[in-house]
């Protein structure tokens, strides 16, 4: 085994461990709004700072093999995709801190309607999420082309859950501070989605050599 | 190998005697098309 595996094995980890931090982070931002949970949204906001951290962490290895390896071929497209990666996930977890931002404003007020498509998106966005880190872990472009056909599900939930809200907001005045938040929050999830895309977007690069990222329309 | 990367348009691999791959450096040495080449340019033996 070449001296470098050991330390691209350090990187592959610490984008496993970082994608695992970024998911809960989604999971535990949406239950904190399906639940009303202050508690919880706050863990949230002040869990945001390990994934920073891993971020750099993440930045300072891809450096270090860079500088002391001069990788070629395989070696570089993973690096240059794990350095990628850790930007997506870091924004990520900064999505998710928002949602949790919302959750608590949006507890200030009585709900204005039960979440059906939010939990929905949620778990499409996560999903997607997993199976982006999956496919980068291991090299699977098919997996990763499946994650960007998914992205247009979350677009058209966000489009159907932005058109509903308006309907609300054209009801009554007093709901507009609320349907602007969610608003929000569906559009944060898509947000999430697109950041998945970019990471399976890579994932094909670095298996393919192709670089298959702004080519869509 | 990383002189030969900087200073070449073009790049072969030979292997005991057999041309393996040729092409162009910055094919070469970012996604080669044989996995012996790769395995070689990205330090796995040689």
């Amino acid at each position: 085994m070449a001296a470098i595996d050991e330390e691209l094995k350090v990187v592959k980890n610490y984008i496993v461990e970082m994608g695992f931090m970024v998911e809960r982070a989604i999971e535990n931002a949406i239950a904190s709004l399906l639940n009303r949970d202050n508690e919880a949204a706050k863990e949230v906001i002040k869990k945001d700072n390990e994934i920073n951290i891993l971020d750099n962490e993440i930045e300072e290895e891809c450096v270090k093999l860079i500088a002391l390896h001069s990788p070629v071929a395989k070696d570089v497209r993973f690096i240059t995709t794990a350095m990628k990666i850790a930007t997506d996930l870091e924004r990520i977890g900064d999505l998710a801190q928002d949602i949790a931002e919302r959750a608590i404003e949006l507890n200030e007020e009585p709900p204005l309607k039960p979440y059906i498509d939010i939990p929905r998106m949620a778990e499409g966005a996560r999903l997607m999420l997993n199976d982006s880190l999956d496919a980068f872990v291991k090299k699977d472009a098919e997996l990763a082309n499946k994650v960007i056909d998914s992205d247009d599900f979350i677009d058209n939930l966000h489009q159907q859950i932005f058109r509903e809200l308006i309907t609300y907001m054209m009801e009554d005045s007093r709901n507009i501070t609320r349907a602007v938040r969610i608003t929000y929050v569906s559009k944060y999830l898509e947000r999430i989605a697109d950041h998945t895309t970019n990471i399976a977007e890579m994932v094909i690069f670095m298996v393919e050599g192709k670089v298959v990222r702004h080519l869509k329309n | 190998m990383q002189q030969a990367a900087r200073i070449s348009d073009w790049t072969g691999f030979l292997m005991l005697g057999e041309l393996i791959e040729f092409d162009r450096t910055e094919k070469i040495f970012t996604i080669p098309s044989n996995k012996l080449t790769e395995d070689y340019v990205t330090g796995r033996f040689g």
